[in-house]
C-alpha cells in the first residue's frame, strides 16, 4: 500500500485530572491522565502559503497564516512556533487541519492537545522524529503563549499519553502510574464562569481567612490522591469510585463546585456511575463519572439535562 | 539466534521436549508449567471473556520445526486438533530450508473501516465534499485514538465507493494503519467518530460504521522453491511429484469446489498459528476466503509452477492480526507461545503465517499428488522401470507388482527381482 508522501499526521490526547485539583496548588499530589480522545492534525501539501485551519472553531471555523492575525486567539503565533520547531519556513506550501471533539476551556487540556498534535503533524510532514524532550519543550512554549505560566501538567500528559502522579513546585515532579486496567469515564461539561486563575485566587482568599479549615481539606485531598494511585495500580474500580466521591465532597467544601457541577455528578450517580467528581478548576466546567456499566445511559441523561457529555476512557 | 532444527524431536516424550526447548528458547519453569497445564486460562479470566461461561476448552499445541524465513529461523507454535498438520509443516519447511528458506513480506498494518451512507441526495456532490474535507476527516479520526499516532500509525486516507443497483448507497472507506494491533476496536471507534461529520458533508444518513474483514491493504506474501530432486520419494521421481503438485494447483485455480478444499489446507496452518498467538482466526479466515474470490470467482490462494528444475510456489492473503492488545495479552499460554515464536511485530507475524500457509499447502498437495500417482500411474510406472531393466515380456507384470509392493520402483530393483524370478523358474 502506497502511503501518500507529502502528508503529515499528528494527534494528542486530552487530559483529565482524576484527583487533587486545587489542593495541588498547596503542595499536595495530584493525578492526571490522558483521555482516549483528543485532537488530530492532518498536514497536506497545497499550492498555497501555510495555513492553519480549525473547522470546528466557534463561528464557522478558523483559517490563519503564521503570525498573521491578532484576533486568532494566539493560534497564528502558536502555528509560527510549531513551524519553527521543525524548520518549516513560510515559503513552503502546505495546510494543517486540526479537528476533534475536545471541548475548549473546561480544563480538559485542549490547548496542550492542540500544541502537541500540531507539532506531531508538522514533524511527520517533515519526516522528522521529535524526541519526547523536544516535543515537551516546544509544547511548553505554545502553552506559555496561551496560559502565561502553565504548570506543565497538561502538555506533559498530551505528549506522553500517560497517567501521571504530579507534585507541583519550583521543579514539578511527574511519576508514571501504570494502570492495571482501562478506566471507563463519562466526561460531562458546561461552560465555565471565570478562569482557572480566578477560581484559584478566590480559594486562596478563603484559605487566608481560615487556613486551618482549608489545610485540613487539602491534606485530605492529598491522602485521596495517594489512595487513588493505589486503586489505579490495583485496578480497583469500586475503590476508585468511592475516592471520586470523597474528593468531590472536599471540593464542595472548598467552594469550587457550583450547582451545575453538582447536578451533573448527581445525574451520573443516579444512572449507575460508581463515583463522580468535578475535574479541573470548577465553577462550571467538567465533571468525570466512573461508568463501567451502561455509560451511554449516563451520557444521555446528562445531555437531556442540557449539558454536554461524551464517553471515553483512560488507559 | 534460534535454530529451528531439533533432530528427533518427534520421538521424544513431552518432558524431554520441554527440556530441549527450555534453554534454546529461554523459557522458564513457569512457562513450561503453563504449557503442561491445559487449563492455564483460569475460569475467572474466562468468565470475563464470554457470557454464561461454564469452563475452558483445551487443544493440543505442537511446534512446527525447521522453519526458515528471510534468513531467520522460527519455531512455529501451532494450536490445532488435526493430525499431520504440524508434521507436514515441519517436513515441508525442511525441504524449503535446504533450498534457501521462505521469502516473505507484508504490507503495513492497514485496516479498512467502512461507513455506510444512505439517502444521499447527490452522490457526485457528496463524494466531492468528502474528498475536499479529507484532511478534516483524518484529523477527526486520529483525534479518537491519539495513541495510534504516537505508535506511528493512524488514519491516513479515505476512499469512496458508490453502489447503485440493486441498493443505492455510498460507502466511505477510512484506511487506518494499526501498526502492531489487529485494530478492530480502534478502527470501529474512528468510524463511529467520523460518522456525524460524514452525515453533515453528504446530507445522507449513516448506518453501519465498522471494520471490513477483507483487509486487502494488509496482505502478507510468501514464496519458496524446492529442487525437484528433493521431492523424489516413495518410488516417484522428483519430476513426477512436481507435475502432480502443479496439476493439483491448476485444478484449484479453475474449480471453486477444489479451491475451497485447497484453501482449507492453507488455513490449517494459518489458523493454527493465529490461535497460538491469540489472534481472531475467524477474521483471518473471512479475509482469506473473500480475497480468494476477489476476481469474481473463488480460486486458489496459492500458486505452484515449474521453473527449470525447481518447483516454485507463492501465496498472498490478507492478514489482519496483531501482536499487541486484544486477547493476545489475556491468555497465559499465548504469552508462552509468543515467546517461542519470537516475532517483533505484527508484520513479521503476518509473514510467518503466510509462509506457514504455503508450507501447509505444499505438504497437502505433495501427499495428494503422490497418492494420485499411486492409484493411477503406479503400475505403468513400474512396468516402465521393468522395461528399462530389460525384464522379459512374460515377467513384466510380476516384476512390476513386486517392486510396487517393496516401494522401490527403480530399474535396479526390477532387475534384481527379475533375476530372483528367473532363478525360481
Amino acid at each position: 500500500m502506497e502511503i501518500r508522501r507529502h502528508v503529515g499526521r499528528g494527534a494528542a490526547p486530552g487530559k483529565v485530572i482524576l484527583f487533587g485539583e486545587h489542593s495541588v496548588v498547596y503542595g499536595q499530589p495530584a493525578i492526571a491522565a490522558a483521555l482516549g480522545h483528543g485532537l488530530g492534525a492532518t498536514v497536506i501539501e497545497t499550492g498555497n502559503e501555510p495555513r492553519l485551519q480549525i473547522p470546528r472553531w466557534t463561528g464557522g471555523g478558523l483559517s490563519v497564516a503564521p503570525n498573521s492575525q491578532a484576533d486568532a486567539g494566539g493560534m497564528d503565533r502558536a502555528f509560527a512556533i510549531a513551524m519553527r520547531a521543525v524548520d518549516l519556513s513560510a515559503d513552503q506550501r502546505f495546510s494543517v487541519t486540526i479537528d476533534g471533539e475536545l471541548p475548549l476551556g473546561v480544563g480538559l487540556g485542549s490547548s496542550a492537545a492542540f500544541a502537541v498534535s500540531l507539532l506531531r503533524g508538522l514533524a511527520d510532514f517533515q519526516r522528522r522524529q521529535l524526541s519526547e524532550s523536544d516535543l515537551l519543550a516546544h509544547a511548553q512554549e505554545i502553552e506559555t503563549l496561551f496560559h502565561g505560566n502553565p504548570s506543565g501538567l497538561d502538555h506533559t500528559v498530551a505528549a506522553t499519553g500517560r497517567c501521571l502522579y504530579f507534585v507541583a513546585g519550583e521543579r514539578p515532579t511527574f511519576e508514571t502510574i501504570d494502570l492495571k486496567t482501562t478506566i471507563p469515564l463519562v466526561v460531562a461539561w458546561t461552560p465555565r464562569r471565570g478562569t482557572t486563575a480566578e477560581a484559584v485566587r478566590s480559594l486562596r482568599t478563603r484559605w487566608t481567612q481560615s487556613p486551618s479549615k482549608y489545610d485540613r481539606l487539602f491534606t485530605a485531598m492529598g491522602d485521596i490522591s495517594l489512595a487513588g494511585r493505589k486503586a489505579l495500580e490495583a485496578g480497583d474500580l469500586a475503590q476508585l469510585g468511592h475516592l471520586f466521591q470523597e474528593n468531590h465532597k472536599c471540593l464542595q467544601a472548598c467552594g469550587v463546585s457550583d450547582p451545575s457541577n453538582d447536578q451533573m455528578v448527581d445525574i451520573a450517580l443516579a444512572e449507575g456511575a460508581l463515583g463522580a467528581k468535578l475535574t479541573g478548576a470548577g465553577q462550571g466546567g467538567a465533571v468525570i463519572a466512573l461508568c463501567p456499566k451502561e455509560p451511554r445511559r449516563v451520557v444521555e441523561a446528562i445531555a437531556k439535562a442540557g449539558f454536554s457529555a461524551l464517553f471515553t476512557h483512560v488507559n | 539466534m534460534i535454530d529451528s532444527r531439533i533432530p528427533g524431536f518427534y520421538r521424544l516424550p513431552i518432558d524431554a521436549r520441554h527440556a530441549e526447548i527450555k534453554d534454546r528458547l529461554g523459557l522458564t519453569d513457569g512457562d513450561l508449567d503453563i504449557l503442561s497445564n491445559g487449563s492455564s486460562l483460569d475460569p475467572v479470566r474466562a468468565d470475563k471473556m464470554v457470557e454464561n461461561c461454564v469452563g475452558v476448552f483445551a487443544l493440543p499445541v505442537g511446534l512446527g520445526l525447521n522453519f526458515q524465513m528471510n534468513g531467520r529461523d522460527y519455531i512455529v507454535p501451532m494450536v490445532v486438533e488435526e493430525p499431520s498438520v504440524v508434521a507436514a509443516v515441519s517436513n515441508m519447511a525442511k525441504l524449503v530450508r535446504q533450498n534457501g528458506g521462505f521469502d516473505a513480506d507484508a504490507d503495513a498494518g492497514i485496516m479498512i473501516a467502512q461507513v455506510q451512507v444512505v439517502n444521499v441526495p447527490d452522490h457526485a456532490h457528496a463524494a466531492e465534499a468528502l474528498l475536499a474535507a479529507e484532511a478534516q476527516i483524518l484529523a477527526l479520526a486520529n483525534s479518537k485514538n491519539p495513541n495510534m499516532i504516537a505508535r506511528g500509525g493512524g488514519a491516513h486516507g479515505i476512499e469512496i465507493r458508490h453502489f447503485d443497483a440493486p441498493y443505492r448507497m455510498l460507502v466511505l472507506h477510512l484506511l487506518v494503519d494499526c501498526v502492531d494491533a489487529m485494530g478492530a476496536n480502534a478502527v470501529n471507534s474512528m468510524a463511529e467518530g467520523i460518522a456525524p461529520l460524514v452525515e453533515e458533508l453528504t446530507g445522507g444518513q449513516v448506518y453501519l460504521r465498522i471494520l471490513s474483514n477483507l483487509a486487502d491493504r494488509r496482505c502478507a506474501r510468501a514464496s519458496c522453491r524446492v529442487h525437484e530432486s528433493a521431492l523424489a520419494g516413495k518410488g516417484f521421481s522428483g519430476a513426477e511429484v512436481v507435475e502432480g503438485i502443479v496439476q493439483a494447483y491448476k485444478f484449484a485455480a479453475i474449480d471453486p469446489y477444489r479451491a475451497a478444499t485447497h484453501n482449507k489446507g492453507v488455513m490449517n496452518g494459518v489458523d493454527a498459528v493465529a490461535v497460538a498467538t491469540g489472534n481472531d482466526w475467524r477474521s483471518v479466515e473471512a479475509g482469506a476466503h473473500a480475497y480468494a474470490a476477489r476476481g469474481g470467482r473463488y480460486t486458489s490462494l496459492t500458486k505452484w509452477w515449474r521453473d527449470e528444475d525447481y518447483l516454485r510456489g507463492e501465496i498472498e492473503l490478507p492478514m489482519a492480526i496483531g501482536t499487541v492488545g486484544g486477547s493476545t495479552r489475556v491468555h497465559p499460554t499465548v504469552g508462552v507461545l509468543r515467546k517461542i515464536l519470537a516475532v517483533d511485530s505484527a508484520r513479521e507475524l503476518a509473514m510467518v503465517m503466510a509462509a506457514v500457509g504455503l508450507a501447509q499447502n505444499m505438504g497437502a498437495l505433495k501427499a495428494l499428488a503422490t497418492e494420485g500417482i499411486q492409484r493411477g500411474h503406479m503400475s505403468l510406472h513400474a512396468r516402465q522401470a521393468a522395461l528399462a531393466a530389460g525384464v522379459s515380456e512374460k515377467l513384466i507384470d510380476q516384476v512390476a507388482a513386486r517392486i510396487i509392493a517393496r516401494g522401490e520402483i527403480k530399474p535396479a530393483a526390477a532387475a534384481a527381482i527379475a533375476a530372483e524370478l528367473e532363478d525360481e523358474s
